[in-house]
């Protein structure tokens, strides 16, 4: 006999819809049979009325793309994670020993992520009685990339918690969300276990008391180093430090667990581009803002001035979380400006405060999340600005066009 | 001398499905149907009964705000059903057809008389035989008001959509009658009267008309829709109207007037995937879809459109073809389901997006049916809805405003633009009704402006 297990398993699904549905047993379970069974199998419902047929794209497919686009990162990331590790212990640096020794470290971080938040997810969905929203596969995988590998895995629960809660689900879930809550995850763990997440002691995953280190081992990322030398030798004193521009690029520097590859990133920014998931406009706006802002720094820096008012904006690109932030985090749509121009304005306010943050404060060196995070509040705004100007434009035109 | 106006936005539609050129008579239907929801913001009373005889012409409802705008049979023979909704909504008047047609006489004029008609006197003339219902006027796509003086008129001559009967054919050896039209639509307006034909027009009808400005429309669809040309051609200024009919209905208009009986002959395209016979019907106004459906299509749950695919109303398969449609489109319904459809890379699939491989090695032409893609979820994505907008609106905010009862913000935003074409919800990967949720925007200002 010839049975189609694919067959057997959507027959079995389907009897168990009606233990599901309203009266059913596991009523209030429905949520959690909807996201298992459409995730399996793409619904049945039709369209109910005109446009009688539908583009294929939908919440699922675009998740999964972002998510697909993420990966780069997270398989580059893990195997610095695992490099920096060895190479502060002084052990062989082989391929597949950093790989293997940096799955370790980001692999139980991502499961805590995912597991924590889905909790939160389900429980909203089966209260609130709507669906799972697919947009939670995006932010328990972006959140853990933007932490250091040090990270206890118990503030990677805490700080997934508080982003899905309170930075998604009391707005309503994801599509009200006004921040993105991967970085108000991030932002709770920041401002609440500081020790945890800045500071030279955290980028590499070794215990500074067991492990033996070797001599000169530093710890601090390339950021804290510029921010801490004086005068324009700024690029100099990374050199010395040990960080190279090819190293920035590759992502073999400390750093957040995702956030040290900007090749990955732009791996997968063309993901994103190339497939319209991301905003173009969004990334190439950002990177314009800092390299513009960058430059205005340059010129400002007095030869009494932190080292970091003299770094080239190239640097900045390549360093601390800004490819990650720009590619990833400021195109998150739902918090992001939703009109066009809307976006490059927002996209340019964030890269130019970044590096404002950067430069000005040099105490705390990474301004990408708080840039963003800023920005998504403005976001409204910025719509709202845009618009008028829409609406003044259609009432000219409309004046103009008339016979 | 004819000016030629592309339209940028839109989409062109890769759905398998289109109708051979060519027209054949269809069998007489034996029924007809008159149908109120085919009247925007038309409050219908009812001047008929159940098993009354009626003539074709023979008013059937009457408007409760302006008894002057009557609705007529579109066929001679008994009132088999009168078929009611919800909140018994009047759906259908259905018109058994009995033997020969006999006509209410509104009285014949040979073509100069006609030509000679005062506007008044014409007024008159097509509001009695209800050939008033014809015209049709933006803002708001209802019935034109006969006390309002339009801006312009404009007779669309272009297909809806691919998948239309194309009056560059229909229209071939109906010059004359065409042309009395296009001079009677001249006497309604002190403005222009624009004439919209394909870019690429030969029937004379369409190429040697005068007396109008003609404006050749090429573009994806919606580029062929009313609503649209006059967006891009002759936008109606604030409290103004500009008035529209499509071309056979304006040639139903014109041999009303000359002969003085309603007009009931229409070409009407069949097509869609699951049409198997594809081509133009020469059959009646209102037909029953059967009659043209029957043996031309698959076996199997089918959907049956009248009008467009994008924005046609969804008939059942004993249904009628509505009173300004010139097609009927046949899919199937999509109740399959994918096994891991999202993780595919989508060789078949349709998306205006890149996120298929189809988008990058597609094919020209895709068997969709009435899937809806996907679940219904909250405004995620942006930026893909005003790329669609054929009229320059952006739609999920125009939707926002409406969600929000705005009413000054929607009116900003030219929600009375909206050509209802569909499109915007075509592509919301959340699968959002957001044209519908913009309909109900228009709506709310009608009712409360
Ligand atoms: S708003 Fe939507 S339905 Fe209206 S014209 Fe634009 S795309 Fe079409």
């Amino acid at each position: 006999m010839n049975v189609n297990p694919i067959k057997l398993l959507e027959e079995k699904l389907e009897a168990a819809r009606p233990l599901f549905e309203k009266g059913g047993k596991f009523e209030i379970f429905f949520p959690l049979y909807e996201a298992k069974e459409t995730f399996l199998f793409s619904p049945a419902t039709v369209t109910a009325a005109g446009p009688h047929v539908r583009d294929a794209l939908d919440m699922k497919r675009l998740m999964i793309l972002v998510v697909v686009a993420i990966l780069p990162t997270f398989f580059a990331g893990s195997y610095n994670v695992g490099l920096q590790a060895l190479a502060a212990q002084g052990l062989p640096t082989d391929p597949v020993s950093c790989m293997l020794k940096g799955l370790m470290a980001t692999v139980p971080i991502v499961i805590v992520s995912y597991a924590a938040g889905g909790i939160w997810e389900v429980l909203f969905a089966v209260v609130r009685r709507h669906e799972i929203n697919e947009g939670f596969l995006v932010t328990g995988l972006l959140f853990p990339l933007t932490l250091p590998p040090s990270i206890p895995l118990w503030m990677v629960a805490l700080g997934i918690s508080f982003g899905v809660v309170l930075g998604k689900e009391v707005f309503g879930g994801t599509g009200m969300n006004v921040l993105n809550p991967a970085l108000t995850a991030r932002a709770f763990v920041f401002f609440a276990y500081p020790a945890a997440i800045s500071g030279d002691k955290v980028w590499t995953w070794v215990n500074p008391a067991k492990d033996k280190l070797v001599d000169g081992y530093s710890g601090a990322t390339p950021l804290l180093v510029a921010a801490g030398s004086k005068g324009p030798q700024v690029v100099a004193a990374l050199t010395d430090a040990g960080f190279t521009m090819k190293q920035a690029f590759l992502g073999s520097i400390p750093g957040s667990i995702g956030e040290t590859s900007t090749l990955a990133c732009l791996a997968g920014a063309y993901i994103l581009v190339a497939t319209g998931v991301g905003s173009w406009r969004i990334m190439v706006s950002c990177v314009a803002g800092a390299l513009g802002m960058a430059v205005v720094m340059n010129a400002a820096a007095g030869p009494e001035s932190a080292g970091i008012m003299f770094l080239p904006g190239v640097w900045h690109l390549m360093l601390g979380g800004f490819m990650f932030g720009t590619v990833f985090m400021a195109t998150d749509p739902v918090s992001a400006a939703r009109t066009k121009r809307g976006k490059v304005i927002y996209g340019l306010l964030i890269g130019a405060l970044v590096i404002l943050i950067r430069t000005v404060n040099p105490a705390y060196p990474e301004g990408m999340m708080l840039a963003i995070l800023f920005l998504n509040i403005l976001a409204p705004l910025i719509d709202y600005a845009v618009m008028q100007g829409h609406f003044a434009k259609r009432k000219a035109w409309r004046g103009a066009s008339n016979v | 001398m004819a000016s030629t106006i592309s339209i940028r936005r839109g989409l062109d539609l890769k759905i398998a499905g289109r109708p051979a050129y060519k027209i054949v008579d269809a069998p007489r239907p034996a029924r007809t149907a008159l149908q109120p929801g085919d009247f925007r913001y038309f409050r219908p009373r009812l001047l008929v009964r159940e098993g009354d005889a009626v003539k074709a012409g023979t008013p059937l409802l009457e408007s409760k705000d302006d008894a002057r705008v009557v609705l007529v049979s579109p066929a001679s023979g008994t009132i088999e059903q009168i078929h009611r909704g919800e909140r018994r909504k009047l759906l259908e008047i259905v018109v058994a057809l009995a033997g020969e047609d006999a006509f209410e006489e509104f009285g014949a004029l040979d073509d100069s008389d006609a030509r000679a008609l005062t506007r008044e006197a014409l007024v008159e003339k097509l509001l009695k035989g209800g050939a008033w219902s014809l015209i049709r006027r933006r803002p708001f796509a209802c019935i034109a008001n006969p006390d309002e003086r339009p801006q312009s008129v404009l007779i669309c001559a272009t297909p809806q959509d691919a998948f239309d009967a194309d009056p560059d054919l229909v229209l071939r050896g109906e010059e004359k009658d065409f042309q009395l039209g296009l001079d009677l639509a001249a006497k309604l307006t002190d403005g222009p009267v624009f004439l919209a034909v394909p870019a690429n027009a030969v029937s004379p009808a369409l190429t040697a008309a005068t007396g109008v400005r003609t404006l050749r429309f090429s573009g994806p669809y919606p580029a062929g829709d009313p609503a649209v040309q006059i967006y891009h051609a002759c936008p109606p200024k604030a409290k103004e109207s500009v008035w529209y009919l499509r071309a056979q209905d304006l040639l139903a208009l014109a041999r009303f007037v000359r002969t003085g009986r309603v007009s009931p002959e229409r070409v009407v395209a069949l097509g869609g995937p699951a049409a198997t016979e594809r081509q133009l019907f020469r059959t009646r106004l209102g037909a029953s879809a059967q009659s043209l459906t029957e043996g031309r299509c698959e076996p199997g749950e089918l959907r049956l459109v009248s009008g467009s695919v994008m924005n046609g109303r969804k008939i059942p398969r004993t249904g009628f073809i509505g009173f300004y449609d010139t097609a009927l489109f046949a899919l199937k319904e999509g109740r399959e389901r994918e096994f891991l459809s999202f993780f595919r890379p989508g060789l078949d699939k349709y998306t205006v997006s890149s996120t298929c491989l189809s988008s990058f090695l597609g094919k020209a032409e895709y068997a969709l049916d009435t899937n809806l893609q996907g679940s219904l979820r909250n405004f995620v994505q942006s930026g893909i809805y005003e790329d669609v907008c054929p009229v320059g609106i952006w739609p999920d905010q125009t939707a926002k405003a409406v969600m929000a009862g705005d009413i000054e913000e929607m009116e900003k935003h030219g929600i009375l633009d909206c050509a209802d074409c569909g499109l915007c919800t075509f592509v919301c990967p959340s699968k959002i009704e957001v044209g519908a949720i913009l309909r109900r925007g228009i709506d709310l200002i009608r009712k409360e402006g």
